[in-house]
């Protein structure tokens, strides 16, 4: 059944304050969107990450300090459409994260839609960096083809973030149906029940 | 299950980091020895070709292979460069080796092939200068990026900016044709390669590379561990 947008927006929207409206789900969807902008951030300095974690003569302050100094690369390493997308795609990254727990909690490992952000992830880590300076992962990938002259190549990495985002929105759309329709089998067994929650 | 899950995610998230890194060890260790042995030539000791901003005799380098073509390079010298210079470099506790390699068009190795041009005339730091500002105001500031693609630092550029910076442009224009000078970039690509660096800026800072313009405390605090040692 084809929904109007309208209505799924809806049911996006209603799925997404239902989970969120509990501190813990919040609190894992912070985090979640922490630990996939810290990868974004630093898939390009692995081993300078390395390095001050395990090398670097820092106290466990310094440490800490460094690597959230690495947050603040997200605007001077990335041009101002790139920033947004990350941050963009990180907020809903962990939106994802926390609805997919609600729904294994809920309904089972079954229950969960088989595309559920693993192609998104992808798609954001290789939209970071510098395509045409050749500091971005992708970067080599496309080299090996000759085509790291093409005009195109300077936002290539926000189209691949911004892909990344559509395929979770994708996901946090097919999670909220879960959510906010609960399959029939649960309505037809459980009755009124499964509503109540 | 939250808890576990939220367990899960900086597990994965370690994991993911330490796949990253293990299989690098071993580069690591290698590309260390590799800048250790060679650090003579690219961060201790400051050889005559080399173009240097700040004092010579610093006691922390950063050594950094830059295009002049390269917008991302272009935002490292507004943001975290002039930071570091107007402060550690003006304190005379830091120098930048800056080494240029084209990565981007055939106006990157004549613009870079300039930069050993100026240096003869002891003008580097101005023509690094003029050069990346003249990008960043025209081009790069207002998100122009297709002017990567164009070729901009033409001679008769470059020869007119040579001469608002007081050279002799007749002896730069025959400066930019030397093969000589075209060897020095061609080494600096050279040694790029060898010691890892995929695209510009990058940076190698206690032998450690770092990718990208970071912003100014991460380079902060690379710079105050060197000063440490």
């Amino acid at each position: 059944m084809k929904l109007p947008l309208k209505l799924k927006f809806k049911i996006v929207l209603r799925a997404v304050v239902t989970v969120l409206r509990r501190p813990k789900y919040i609190i894992l969807s912070i985090i979640s969107t922490l630990a996939m902008a810290g990868i974004i951030i630093w898939s390009l300095n692995l081993e300078l990450l390395g390095y001050i974690l395990f090398q670097a003569p820092l106290d466990l302050f310094g440490k800490i300090d460094f690597i959230a100094y690495g947050y603040q690369s997200l605007f001077t390493t990335y041009d101002n459409l790139l920033s947004l997308g990350i941050i963009v795609f990180t907020v809903f990254f962990g939106i994802n994260i926390a609805m997919l727990v609600y729904v294994i909690k809920r309904q089972g490992m079954k229950a969960v839609p088989k595309k559920s952000g693993g192609g998104a992830f992808i798609f954001a880590i290789l939209g970071g960096g510098c395509v045409a300076c050749g500091t971005s992962l992708v970067a080599p990938l496309l080299a090996s083809f000759g085509a790291v002259s093409a005009p195109f190549l300077r936002d290539l990495g926000a189209i691949f973030n911004w892909l990344g985002s559509l395929l979770i929105i994708y996901s946090i759309y097919k999670l909220s149906l879960l959510i906010s329709v609960p399959p029939v089998t649960n309505t037809v067994h459980s009755g009124n029940k499964s509503n109540s929650e | 299950m939250v808890k576990k899950i939220s367990i899960g995610v900086i597990v994965i998230a370690v994991l993911v980091v330490g796949w990253q890194l293990l299989p690098s060890t071993n580069k690591q260790t290698a590309s260390t020895q590799q800048n250790e042995s060679s650090s003579t030539t690219t961060q201790a000791a400051i050889q005559d070709d080399d173009l240097v901003i700040g004092d010579k005799v610093a006691p922390a380098t950063i050594t950094e292979y830059g295009d002049f073509k390269c917008p991302s390079c272009g935002q490292f010298h507004q943001e975290a460069g002039k930071q570091l210079r107007d402060g550690y470099i003006k304190e005379n506790k830091l120098k930048i080796v800056f080494r240029p390699i084209a990565v981007i068009g055939p106006d990157s190795e004549r613009s870079a092939i300039g930069a050993y041009c100026a240096k003869s005339h002891g003008k580097f730091t101005e023509y690094h200068d003029a050069i990346y500002n003249y990008m960043w105001d025209n081009y790069y500031e207002a998100r122009n990026f297709s002017a990567e693609y164009k070729d901009i630092l033409t001679s008769k550029l470059l020869s007119t900016i040579a001469q608002e910076l007081g050279l002799d442009t007749a002896t730069f224009e025959s400066c930019l044709n030397e093969l000589s000078q075209a060897q020095k970039v061609a080494n600096n690509q050279k040694t790029a390669q060898e010691i890892g660096v995929r695209g510009t800026p990058t940076f190698s800072i206690n032998s450690q590379l770092v990718v990208g313009p970071q912003p100014y405390n991460v380079f902060k605090s690379l710079v105050d561990i060197q000063l440490k040692q």
